[in-house]
């Protein structure tokens, strides 16, 4: 079956990338895996197939100059007497780079080129998350991530990535506890917090 | 040396003219308001109307007055109910105007498509497309077997005949899309298609062009009752423009040009008569006063006016003078509730000569934050059901756009060029000729005006 993309690149750099979602409010969830797909595999440097993992998600208007203002109805009394409102709206999504898949397979290293721009994004099946996850080392590097807090992102990709490893949840958790105490292991305390709130 | 300030203006000496200025508005004031209760006491006087009507009818003067009038001028209608489901059309444009100190002559029209169905689900259109114009027949138009170059004036009025055939092309594709009627000669065979056509301008429209759409043999009758198709939405549409549907500035164009546009025009209302499709012209803070000239020509003494043989000449006062100056929506600001309408009159520009039954009546309504002009056709304003409509459909925009009619808001941004686009205008079509390798040359003036060294 043809895969049908969710969003669209409209930004990027070496180390993440902002994509526009084709319908509002319809962006992947957050702590959740993306990928995008080379534009052409005739074009060098955009060969390879990109993995991301969605750090923030916002909905604002797509003119920088207007912003949305209340109006004090519901949702549906909007849509039947503002139309126009929605279609004013965009939502978009950031996207940390976590790795990158070429012809041996998957990386769990930054891609030498970022995303182009306009290229598309689709979620990433069950398969593909629990393929990416059997390695771990992608979570340190989400720590480096200011705009949101680290141990929330972290929390909810582990949550999120459980549902593709429902046939080894448990040896899966004691992977990723395993990771999480060496990257964490001079502070106990944020440590045993994560966990707990890791347990299914 | 004195210090300006930031820019060239002397703001200093601005600021002294501006505290004269308001300081003469105010003495002023008293004069004015004087003259409005002068005004409204003569709008209650015409209890007789149908004699002032006749009087205006006989009468000849310099000024637009308001006529054909149904009922006495202080008469007003009140808030009709607005339909469950409608559908609001609209458009507006903006333009590059042509410059001839600058790289290449040629303009550029930019027409918003504004579609928002209420009450339905159904999703709204928002979007616009330029359309360039380079051709030896686009610069020039003939007069008196003379070319004279196209000027901003008639690239404005160019504009103004676009926005109203997209307005056509709109309902025609909505109704179209509610299985209503096909394609029929919607009056935009001019330059829009033409151009499209030809040059396949960027097209970010949904909408397909005419060549997509189906033929015109299950196009009802235009006087046929509601067309039986079983898919057909019932909901009504209203078109909105922004200004005035008098075309009075034609009269200053090349006759060709102005013959072209007015059949041009002409086509598109035709359409519109036919789909009882209404559509109106959205006046904001109008400054017209038609209904004071004609309250004017009531205050004479004479039994049939005509200004130029005027008896009163030497008298320090004209009978009609009391009131001159005051404005039409000044009063009706006094006469009318928000909701509320006017009567409705006929205009007397005198290119509505040319209009046949399209010949536009006006009436003011109170929309809450002021009071607007609307003008319409003549079988929109005898067709009380389309009038209802429009009245009741343009306060309901007004009212979900705070102020003034949403889609035609909405229509504005869409369309509009700002100067940073006219820069990245010239800018891309400067590196297009380069690449052709054709010379780049702009007027001494242009390039100084971009750079001026100390």
């Amino acid at each position: 079956m043809k895969e049908t993309h969710i969003a669209e690149v409209i930004e990027s750099n070496t180390t993440e990338m902002i994509a526009q979602c084709r319908d509002l409010h319809c962006s992947p969830p957050f702590g959740s895996f993306v990928k995008v797909k080379p534009t052409s595999t005739s074009v060098e440097g955009a060969g390879f197939l990109i993995y991301g993992l969605v750090f923030n998600v916002m909905t604002n208007s797509i003119e920088p100059n207007r912003r949305a203002v209340a109006y004090g109805k519901t949702e549906e009394e909007l849509r039947n007497e503002q139309p126009q409102i929605f279609e004013l709206l965009k939502t978009e999504f950031q996207a940390h780079l976590v790795g990158y898949q070429d012809q041996t397979g998957i990386k769990q290293i930054l891609p030498s080129q970022p995303p182009r721009i306009h290229s598309f994004v689709y979620t990433c099946s069950l398969e593909e998350v629990r393929e990416f996850t059997r390695q771990s080392d992608y979570l340190h590097t989400l720590f480096t991530i200011s705009r949101v807090p680290p141990d929330e992102l972290i929390i909810a990709t582990i949550r999120n990535s459980l549902e593709a490893h429902a046939e080894d949840a448990h040896q899966y958790l004691i992977q990723v506890g395993k990771e999480l105490s060496r990257l964490l292991r001079e502070d106990y305390d944020r440590l045993s917090s994560i966990l707990r709130r890791i347990a299914p | 040396m004195t210090d300006n300030g930031p820019g060239v203006l002397d703001f200093s000496a601005v600021k002294k003219q501006i505290v004269y200025m308001v300081g003469e508005q105010k003495s002023h004031e008293n004069i004015y308001q004087k003259k409005v209760e002068k005004a409204l006491e003569e709008l209650k006087r015409w209890q007789d109307w149908p004699l002032l009507n006749f009087k205006l009818s006989q009468s000849k003067t310099s000024w637009l007055t308001a006529q054909d009038f149904s009922e006495p001028l202080t008469a007003f209608s009140p808030l009709p109910p607005k339909p469950k489901q409608f559908t609001v059309i609209a458009t507006d444009g903006s333009q590059i105007f042509p410059d001839r100190h600058e790289i290449a002559l040629c303009y550029l029209i930019n027409i918003s498509s504004i579609v928002l169905h209420y009450g339905t689900g159904e999703r709204p259109l928002l979007t616009s497309r330029p359309t360039l114009f380079y051709k030896e027949e686009d610069l020039y138009k003939e007069w008196n077997q003379h070319k004279v170059p196209v000027d901003g004036e008639m690239v404005g009025i160019l504009r103004n005949l676009m926005e109203f055939q997209e307005l056509a092309r709109l309902v025609a594709h909505t109704r179209e899309q509610s299985g209503i009627g096909g394609q029929e000669d919607i009056g935009t065979e001019g330059y829009e298609n033409k151009k499209i056509g030809k040059h396949g301008m960027g097209y970010n429209t949904e909408i397909p062009e005419r060549s997509d759409f189906k033929g015109v043999d299950d196009f009802p009758h235009p006087h046929a009752p509601a067309s039986p198709h079983p898919c057909v939405s019932a909901s009504p549409q209203v078109a909105l423009y922004d200004g005035t549907l008098i075309f009075w500035h034609l009269e200053a164009t090349p006759e060709d040009f102005s013959a072209y546009i007015l059949r041009e025009f002409l086509k598109v209302l035709d359409n519109f008569q036919k789909w009882r499709v209404p559509i109106a012209g959205y006046i904001s803070y109008p400054r017209s006063a038609d209904v004071i000239h004609t309250l004017r020509v009531g205050m004479c003494p004479e039994r049939f006016v005509n200004c130029d043989k005027c008896p009163y000449r030497d008298l320090p006062e004209l009978p009609c003078e009391p009131i001159q100056g005051v404005i039409d929506q000044t009063i009706f600001s006094y006469l009318l509730e928000p909701g509320e309408r006017s009567t409705v009159f006929k205009s007397t520009s005198k290119i509505l000569k040319n209009y046949g039954s399209h010949t536009i009546y006006f009436f003011y309504l109170n929309v809450g934050s002021e009071i607007a002009r609307v003008e319409i056709p003549e079988w929109v304003a005898k067709n009380q059901n389309l009038l209802a409509l429009t009245h009741a459909v343009i306060y309901d925009q007004v009212e979900k756009g705070q102020g003034y009619p949403v889609s035609l808001a909405e229509a504005h941004e869409k369309a509009v060029v700002r100067g940073s686009d006219r820069e990245l205008f010239y800018r891309l079509l400067q590196d297009a000729l380069v690449q052709q390798n054709i010379r780049v040359q702009s007027s001494c003036k242009s390039q100084k005006k971009r750079q001026i060294s100390i």
